[in-house]
């Protein structure tokens, strides 16, 4: 049977116009799933076809192995991250510093109560008064009193003095930093009065307290361990 | 009225089509995933960490892959970190370590080394691992030769490093190209590393036996 083109029955004339409706009906339902299944096709090839290449970077000096160039998110940094290498900053940048002038030195050093911590005048840019004992942990600080100010003071006495050069300074993560702290790595070099310059890497943990450390969203050093290693 | 009623039909089909055009468009930009590659510019000195300038591929042959993952394997070995949870993570079967060796080798690391790992790092000591020589195959092992700086103390400025010397023979069997399985599982490495998986667990590298 020809159909629509013979379909012309004498009871019903409109026969034909109804059966090429019909047909046209039919056939664009067929082109609108074949525009949907190109759609689809052109879809997975595009994806099919994409390649994904990683960069590998090997440093030789910290054996650590990363990619690099591939991951945008690593370039967004959350606010909680950046306090903390902020906090990570701030804080080697004051332990590594002996001043010639010792009353800026015993400024720095000396204890605080927790609440001044937070008071206007030490929240100003550039006051260094109590910047360790503010920034750091119970045990860091009298880790820092007992073991480290009595060699930082003997320097002084022999007119040492120590500066943190602050563009050779680089803080990385090292592993899994959290919304609670983490490990971070610090390299840098100090230049000293008698011994000229000479690189430091040190390793700071930070921790999380909100109620005793509000100026840095409750992040504070809780131990640091630094090491000379250039000559 | 039916003609008209069918003409508006006619009219949003019409516009439905377009509509289905523009997002097959969209759809065809998103899959194309175009992706910014960052530029990030460096003001500081901080040339020790800057990534260097990538290998080419004629110097990335099977022989120089080797000696790097050779040299990691040494690194994972031996380094030290002022970090008691460094030293956890490492011992786990999922570990860097873990992948690169068989599993005698892993099992004598972690009751030869490991030990003396955690202690170092319970100390607050730190050691950098330095491969000195060109690794050489002698046999059926290949011989690298390594520095260890340890300092035994955190914080004294004064301390200069123990240095120590030695010698790994490493046997060891690898294969060009990138690992489908790790454990006897599929492993897909596009996640693994989207997960900040550590790259040198993804090649056909691995220790079997290790002499010293």
């Amino acid at each position: 049977m020809d159909y629509p083109g013979n379909f012309d029955i004498p009871v019903n004339p409109a026969g034909k116009r109804i059966a090429v409706s019909r047909v046209m009906a039919i056939w664009t339902l067929v082109a609108f799933l074949l525009a949907i299944f190109l759609c689809g096709i052109l879809l997975w090839s595009a994806n099919s076809e994409r390649l994904e290449p990683f960069m590998i970077s090997a440093d030789n000096n910290s054996g650590e192995w990363k990619i690099v160039g591939r991951n945008s998110d690593a370039l967004e940094y959350s606010a909680t991250r950046t306090m903390q290498e902020s906090v990570v900053g701030n804080f080697v940048k004051n332990w590594f510093k002996i001043s010639s002038d010792n009353s800026e030195n015993e400024n720095v050093w000396k204890v605080c109560e927790r609440n001044s911590c937070i008071s206007d005048d030490n929240l100003t840019f550039g006051n260094r008064t109590c910047a360790i004992y503010c920034n750091s942990g119970e045990d860091l600080y009298s880790k820092f009193s007992y073991s480290i100010m009595p060699d930082y003071q003997q320097r002084v006495q022999k007119g040492e003095t120590w500066d943190l050069d602050e563009k050779t300074l680089s803080i990385i993560p090292m592993g899994k930093i959290t919304e609670n702290g983490g490990t971070w790595q610090v390299n840098g070099t100090i230049t000293s009065s008698t011994s000229g310059s000479f690189e430091i890497k040190a390793f700071l943990k930070i921790a999380r307290n909100k109620n005793l450390y509000n100026q840095s969203m409750g992040f504070y050093v809780a131990d640091i361990n630094s090491y000379r290693i250039s000559e | 009225m039916k003609k008209l009623i069918m003409f508006f039909i006619g009219t949003l089909l019409l516009l439905l089509t377009f509509v289905a055009l523009y997002f097959s468009g969209a759809l065809f930009d998103a899959s194309n995933d175009r992706k910014i590659q960052a530029f990030v510019f460096q003001p500081n000195n901080l040339s020790n960490d800057r990534i260097g300038r990538p290998v080419s591929v004629d110097q990335l042959s099977e022989k120089f892959v080797r000696e790097k993952l050779i040299r990691k394997f040494v690194f994972e070995y031996f380094y030290v970190t002022p970090d008691i949870e460094n030293i956890a993570i490492r011992t786990r079967g999922d570990s860097v370590m873990a992948a690169m060796s068989g599993p005698d080798v892993f099992k004598e690391w972690k009751k030869d080394q490991a030990e003396k790992i955690e202690n170092l790092a319970g100390k607050k000591s730190f050691r950098t691992v330095n491969v000195t020589d060109e690794i050489l195959k002698k046999g059926d092992y290949w011989e690298v030769n390594y520095e260890l700086k340890t300092w035994d103390e955190p914080n004294n400025m004064d301390l200069n490093p123990t240095i120590e010397k030695g010698t790994l023979y490493l046997k060891i069997s690898f294969e060009k190209g990138i690992r489908d399985q790790r454990a006897g599982s599929s492993f897909d490495v596009g996640e693994y590393l989207k997960e900040g998986g550590d790259p040198a667990s993804i090649f056909k590298f691995r220790v079997d036996e290790v002499r010293s």
